[in-house]
């Protein structure tokens, strides 16, 4: 339902995002995965048509066969909320403070001509009602100032699902969050998936977290896809370097807590990336060619864009 | 070129302040005519070679007085910010140095409570008791300022304060006095002066109202206020009176909002950088 | 929070309180003898000797002060000395010329104010930013009174549309007494409308970067429908602090405006009062300005807890 070609993200000329190609079927999830600053957001930005400003993007993303690159506003107004939605990772900042919460819900329905806006209030708690909020009914008339952060990452998932798109796009929603109601979240998250059958973009910067929601997973670096194939394959028998080393720096028992730290050296600024592969600095197996140029795509157990990994056999 | 001029509100500002100040010092050598000879013989002449931009009721040229009026907007500028600078950075560094104590709320509260009249009306005020005239009206145009600048002053004497320089000096046994003449003193200037161009062009707008009024500038002397006044009563008969006086004001109050605005953007640390 | 609010608002009273006392030692107090004042140099001792009397100066200023705040409730504020009629009256009849006049300046301010500054942010660093930028400086550059002026010139005496000046009252013909009207609001309202105009471009500005407004994008609101539905609050709440502060310029501007089309409201009262050194007139004038713009700032504070809910009392 949803594939990329080649697609590219560029601020002010400098790359955010590579020529990453993917596909997505119906019910499937895949996980992004990825340090900070490596373009994960940026990812998902670009497939909503929502890039900031100066955000330059390329190739093409198609949804149930329709070209979105280039699609005039008005069109992908139409889309956005209703074939997919996006789940944001502030939920502090993300819901509006002077608009009662069950009203942000039900925005949504009215917009896309659902619902007449009183069926959409009520639809609306229904939805908070879905999504674990307690006291519905009440909590519908409050403001997001007054609820926790874990009820409102809840009320933004309401609002997320309330149109029943087919593609949703969770951008670390469980990162603001401490780990009791992480683990709360995701099983919510779990359930209305396999509830409604939607197709799921699942970002986070923990790998147990991708490997408890994602049947893929793709491994983001410095903006190019380093590593991606079945979950248990890119975590279990991983064979890009960088994702080996990822994998090598998880803290045993404590997972679920720890923020990658993993290799020796920095992430690269962004402004200075050498042409070719971004981890080459940081990599044990880098040399000249890996600066110079773009390693291809070579695939076997998994596909991954390195020039010296070998290949677990497929 | 420095690259402060390619800054457009700063670039137009200038070069509208350049023409505002050359007009008044080119009053102080020469004007087509005397600003203050009146020609019955020739009143409310339109413009014409002899009176470019015609004559008022009493025969008197326009462009003259137009030019020295400029004069007066300037030196009214001057003093009403100066005043408002003067005691609103005394006052606002006072405030700052005894944050918190009763001197502080004290000066605030006071400060506020001025705030609170509406400015014309403080000069009205004002203006009653002592009389109307130019003097007492940029008196109180610049007790006007004062809060302004007291709280830009305390605002921004209380950030320096903050940095840990400031520490160290006060350790190395710098003075109180020492320490507000040599480190914030420096330091609050350029906001100051930012503060300054906008309150220079609030004191013109406040002296032109005062003099069209009838309680600024009093005559003989020049005000492009007090120009408009007398131009109302002929502005059927005499349109032309209305026109270039209102026009002045603009360019004056536009040149010194313009050049804050400008060097607000200039000073700012983040456009420093660049 | 109600501990809050009546510290608020004894601080109102107080600051009313001193404002009133300042006012009178200005004008009563420190001239020496007032009624010598009014009278001027031409007046004989015997003049000034019963004016005093009239006024009561005789009297221990304390109890004076006092009579004159309790007349603001009784309606007791004493003779004016020009036009010998009670102050009060006189207020309350030039009131209905100012009021007007500034709830219509204020509707125009605010109405084009905020409009053009939402336009300017909307198309932020491009031509139509500029272009409304442009125009607000000019609309803050220019005087209110000689943009009255400019007006007059056009609309009275170019096309004929609306009257020049003076008041026909509402009494008489109140479609006339509104057009009277519409040419001073139109000046009143300039330099408030640009300044609003400023102020909510830059508090439009910060909204439209806030994460909120990508959650609303994102739902498939479109920009105009994000701006009208989820920007346009937030933003005009710190717009709504500003406001207070913008009635005080406007009030004050009433005064010159009202001068410049001979409206008879407060401000002409006023200067009418100042040109006739009518002290008794003067001081109540003084006080009604401002008080008016204390409760009005004291007003707007309350309104800003009740516009945003984080502020607001009372909710669970
Ligand atoms: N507003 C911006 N202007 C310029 N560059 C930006 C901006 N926002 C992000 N970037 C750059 O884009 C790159 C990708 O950022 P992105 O937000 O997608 O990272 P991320 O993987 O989501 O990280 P995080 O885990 O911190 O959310 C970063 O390197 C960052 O430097
Ligand atoms: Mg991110």
């Amino acid at each position: 339902m949803l594939s990329l070609r080649d697609l590219s993200v560029s601020f002010r000329g400098r790359p955010v995002l590579r020529n990453l190609s993917l596909d997505l079927a119906p019910g499937e999830t895949l996980g992004l995965v990825g340090e900070s600053g490596s373009g994960k957001s940026m990812t998902a930005l670009a497939l909503m048509g929502l890039l900031p400003p100066g955000f330059v993007a390329s190739g093409s993303i198609r949804l149930d066969g329709n070209e979105l690159l280039g699609l005039a506003d008005a069109d992908l107004c139409r889309l956005r909320g209703r074939a997919m939605a996006m789940i944001f990772q502030e939920p502090m900042t993300a819901l509006n403070p002077v608009l009662s919460v069950g009203a942000q819900i039900a925005e949504g329905l009215v917009l896309h001509g659902l619902m007449a806006p009183r069926a959409a209030r009520e639809e609306a708690i229904r939805l908070m009602e879905r999504v674990g909020l307690p006291d519905p009914a009440r909590r519908a008339r409050s403001y997001p100032h007054e609820l926790s952060g874990g009820q409102r990452q809840r009320a933004m998932i309401a609002m997320a699902i309330a149109c029943r798109p087919a593609l949703l796009i969770a951008d670390e929603p469980t990162s603001a969050l401490d780990v009791s109601l992480q683990v709360e979240i995701l099983a919510l998250l779990r359930e209305i998936r396999d509830e409604t059958g939607m197709a799921m973009i699942f970002i986070s910067h923990d790998l147990s977290v991708i490997h408890a929601m994602a049947d893929r997973a793709l491994v983001l670096y410095g903006g190019l896809a380093m590593e991606t194939g079945p979950t248990r394959h890119v975590i279990g028998r991983p064979s890009h370097p960088y994702t080996q080393g990822l994998i090598a720096a998880i803290p045993r028992g404590s997972a679920h807590t720890e923020r990658l730290r993993p290799i020796p050296g920095q992430v690269p600024d962004l402004s200075r990336l050498p042409p070719g592969c971004p981890f080459a600095g940081r990599c044990d197996l880098g040399d000249a060619r890996c600066a110079e140029t773009l390693p291809p795509l070579r695939t076997g157990l998994t596909a991954l864009h390195c020039h010296h990994a070998e290949l677990a056999p497929a | 070129m420095n690259p402060a001029w390619r800054h457009p509100s700063f670039g137009v500002g200038a070069v509208l302040m350049a023409l505002v100040v050359g007009a008044a010092l080119l009053s102080l050598v020469w004007t087509p005519h005397d600003p203050t000879v009146m020609r019955i013989m020739a009143r409310l002449r339109p413009p014409s070679a002899e009176h470019w931009l015609g004559t008022d009721q009493f025969g008197r040229d326009i462009a003259s007085m137009v030019l020295v009026g400029a004069r007066n907007a300037l030196l009214v500028g001057l003093v009403a910010v100066g005043i408002g600078l003067v005691f609103g950075v005394a006052l606002g560094m006072l405030a700052a140095l005894y944050r918190g104590r009763l001197l502080d709320e004290a000066v605030m509260r006071g400060l506020d409570f001025v705030f609170a009249f509406p400015a014309v009306l403080t000069a009205i005020l004002i203006l009653t008791w002592f009389g109307p005239g130019l003097v007492n009206a940029v008196i109180a145009i610049g007790i006007f300022n004062i809060p302004v600048f007291a709280r830009q002053a305390r605002g921004a004497t209380l950030q320096v304060l903050a940095q840990d320089y400031i520490r160290a000096a006060r350790l190395a046994g710098l003075s109180r006095m020492a320490v507000m003449l040599r480190h914030i003193l420096p330091n609050i200037t350029g906001l100051m002066i930012v503060q300054g161009s906008t309150q220079f062009a609030f004191a013109i707008l406040a002296e032109a109202s005062l003099s069209y009024l009838g309680i600024g500038t009093q005559p003989p002397n020049p005000s492009w206020g007090r120009m408009l006044n007398d131009a109302q009563t002929y502005l059927g008969t005499a349109p032309h009176l209305a026109i270039v006086p209102g026009i002045a004001i603009a360019i004056t109050v536009l040149a010194f909002n313009l050049l804050g605005d400008g060097l607000r953007d200039l000073l700012d640390p983040r456009m420093k950088e660049r | 929070m109600v501990l809050f609010l009546i510290k608020r608002l004894v601080g109102l009273v107080l600051t009313l309180l001193f404002a009133a006392l300042v006012i009178f030692l200005v004008l009563e107090i420190l001239p020496g003898d007032p009624a010598a004042m009014m009278m001027g140099v031409s007046a004989t001792p015997e003049s000034v000797a019963a004016l005093r009397a009239e006024l009561g100066l005789d009297r221990p200023a304390a109890a004076r002060f006092l009579e004159w705040l309790g007349g603001f409730f009784t309606g007791q504020l004493g003779l004016s000395y020009t036009y010998r009629v009670p102050v009060a009256g006189l207020i309350a009849e030039r009131l209905a010329v100012t009021v007007p006049l500034s709830l219509l300046a204020l509707g125009l301010a605010v109405a084009f104010g905020v409009t053009l500054g939402t336009l300017a942010a909307a198309h932020a660093h491009r031509r139509a930013d500029l272009i409304i930028m442009g125009m607000t400086q000019l609309g803050l550059a220019i005087p209110n009174f000689w943009f009255g002026i400019l007006l007059v010139l056009v609309f009275a005496i170019g096309l004929g549309w609306l009257p020049a000046g003076g008041f026909p009252g509402w009494a008489a013909d109140p479609m006339l007494a509104s057009r009277a009207l519409l040419l001073p609001a139109i000046a009143l309202a300039l330099p408030q409308a640009a300044s609003l105009a400023r102020i909510t471009r830059s508090t439009m500005l910060e909204t439209l970067s806030e994460d909120y407004i990508r959650t609303a994008r994102a739902k498939g609101l479109s920009r105009s429908q994000t701006i009208r539905r989820h920007a346009l609050r937030n933003a005009l709440i710190p717009v709504l602090t500003i406001l207070g502060l913008q009635f005080s310029f406007l009030l004050a501007g009433t005064i010159v405006v009202e001068n410049v089309f001979a409206l008879p409201g407060l401000g002409r009262l006023l200067i009418q009062a100042i040109g006739g050194h009518d002290l008794i007139l003067i001081k109540s004038l003084v006080l009604f300005y401002v008080a008016t713009a204390i409760l009005v700032n004291g007003a707007v504070d309350l309104a800003y807890g009740l516009a945003d809910p984080r502020l607001r009392v009372g909710r669970a």
